[in-house]
């Protein structure tokens, strides 16, 4: 049961995870908080991005869980916060693992660039969106659940 | 006003063949308020009010109708009622603008209503999706909806380019539609996508399209989104074939315009159903769907106390660990890989 309740009595989140504060490159000014997400039998983390689109994988770890340019849409050109990148869109399964409550998988648009020099970003569109989430940024704590 | 209040507007073209019908709109009055008394019983059970309470229910139901050029407006009011929750209260406007949306998507798309009911999984949208597509008038070029109550608010308008976002269960709709076609390839470049827009069978002539092409493509040429919508708001669509559909996904994509990537998608999916590019991008750009919830598994909290303390360290690597302990570190991730045999199992990043 999530800490975190609706007026209602029905709860807000049914999971919560640990996130943690880093950069998105070496030398950034600003942190982002990243929060772990299991990709088939890997466990990652990504950056949380409300303003962003897709799940953004990091094209190293995409060969890893198979998804390749065969599997998935190719696409020319993707623009992906003010850049044009080309990759491949696809349709995978992201699990949010609980370190309380339940873990929460759901199916999301995962665009793989050809080239990618940053996390993989978890952006709203196509992957956030169906999701209730709330930060406690003291605690390291991301609240998770269904919308 | 204590009282919950559902208005939906139509508005009519101002000039063609198709104003809003009278009759179908009596109709649909008539239709929604059965379904309105039954959805609002469902979501008082839901928000744990007593449901005796509503046993009179359909006494304090009231609606109106007015005709006014090419517009009507169909009210409703529920008064003395319980005040729903604001969560409640979204959902059941979400409901009706699936149902709105469904209703005007599947329209010539070639798919019946009785063969796609079956799959609709909520009885509150089946109910109203029922009453929609038995009477609303076929043609308006939008829909207003309004609800509102003592404590909450919600309007949108509805133009027929947003219907596809909207619309309910997709892809469980579609399941199964039709078989996929063989052909169809995509294609990789460095360039914008191709613009092969071409006229439809009974189109009016690809003239009319191809004039939008350049504004289109410029658009996507500078990601300029706002660009980008607008030129497409003024593409016919009836004549559009399955791949001037795929065109136009890929420039949606290139300009940064994902809703309306996803959005042709789902209209192109209905119209298409058996275009296996038209699918790919309908299963790929569907909004995300909740899976699975399960009791919690071994969590990625030691790797991330480990990162906290260490990561400075391995500026640049890709490293794996489990347990809250480093296995390898490497440039590549392959490399780590080859080092322990396996990522299973294991938490890796990059670090920056």
């Amino acid at each position: 049961m999530s800490r975190l309740q609706l007026p209602s009595g029905e709860p807000f989140a049914t999971g919560e995870c640990r996130c943690r504060l880093g950069e998105a490159r070496s030398g950034d000014l600003l942190t982002r908080l990243l929060i772990p997400i299991r990709l088939g039998e890997i466990t990652t983390d990504a950056v949380l991005d409300t303003g962003g689109a897709y799940l953004i994988l990091h094209p190293e770890l995409a060969a890893e869980l198979g998804l390749d340019r065969e599997s998935g849409l190719s696409i020319e050109r993707v623009s992906v916060r003010g850049n044009a990148i080309d990759g491949v869109l696809h349709r995978f399964p992201v699990t949010i693992p609980a370190t309380s409550g339940d873990t929460l998988t759901f199916e999301a648009t995962v665009f793989v660039p050809s080239h990618w020099d940053l996390p993989t970003y978890m952006g709203w569109h196509g992957c956030l969106e169906r999701l209730r989430i709330a930060v406690d940024p003291t605690a390291e704590t991301l609240f998770f659940g269904p919308s | 006003m204590n009282c919950v209040e559902l208005s939906v507007q139509f508005e009519g073209p101002v000039i063609g063949p198709d104003p809003v019908e009278r009759p179908k709109v009596e109709n649909l009055r008539a239709a929604l308020e059965e379904t309105l008394d039954a959805t609002l019983r469902v979501f008082h059970g839901h928000s744990g009010a007593a449901a005796k309470r509503f046993v009179g229910y359909s006494e304090h139901l009231y609606s109106d109708l007015v005709f006014s050029g090419n517009e009507c407006s169909l009210t409703f009011q529920v008064k003395h009622i319980e005040p729903l929750s604001c969560r409640l209260f979204e959902q059941f406007a979400t409901d009706v603008i699936q149902c709105v949306a469904s209703t005007y998507l599947f329209v010539g798309s070639g798919m019946s209503v009785d063969s796609l009911l079956p799959d609709l999984y909520e009885d509150r949208v089946l109910l109203f999706w029922g009453s929609f597509t038995k009477h609303a008038p076929l043609s308006p070029l939008r829909t207003r909806l309004a609800l509102r109550s003592p404590t909450c608010w919600f309007e949108k308008t509805l133009d027929r380019t947003e219907y596809g976002i909207w619309v309910t269960n997709f892809d469980r709709l579609l399941e199964g539609a039709s078989a996929k076609s063989e052909t169809g390839e995509s294609g990789t470049s460095d360039t914008l996508p191709r613009t092969s827009l071409s006229s439809g069978e009974g189109s009016g002539g690809a003239e009319r399209i191809v004039e939008h092409v350049e504004s289109l493509r410029a658009a996507a040429e500078v990601q300029d989104e706002d660009a980008f919508v607008h030129a497409l708001a003024l593409v016919p669509r009836e004549g559009l074939a399955a791949d001037d559909y795929v065109s136009l996904m890929r420039l949606a994509l290139a300009a940064g315009a994902h809703n309306t990537a996803r959005e042709l998608s789902a209209v192109a999916h209905a119209r298409f159903p058996a275009d296996r590019d038209v699918r790919q991008f309908a299963t790929v750009l569907g909004p995300p769907a909740i899976m699975s919830r399960e009791p919690l598994t071994a969590s990625a909290a030691d790797a991330q106390e480990w990162l906290k303390h260490n990561a400075s360290r391995y500026t640049g690597q890709w490293v794996a660990l489990r347990r809250g302990e480093l296995l390898a570190a490497g440039a590549a991730l392959s490399d780590v890989r080859h080092s322990i045999g396996s990522l299973a199992g294991t938490f890796v990043t990059r670090i920056p």
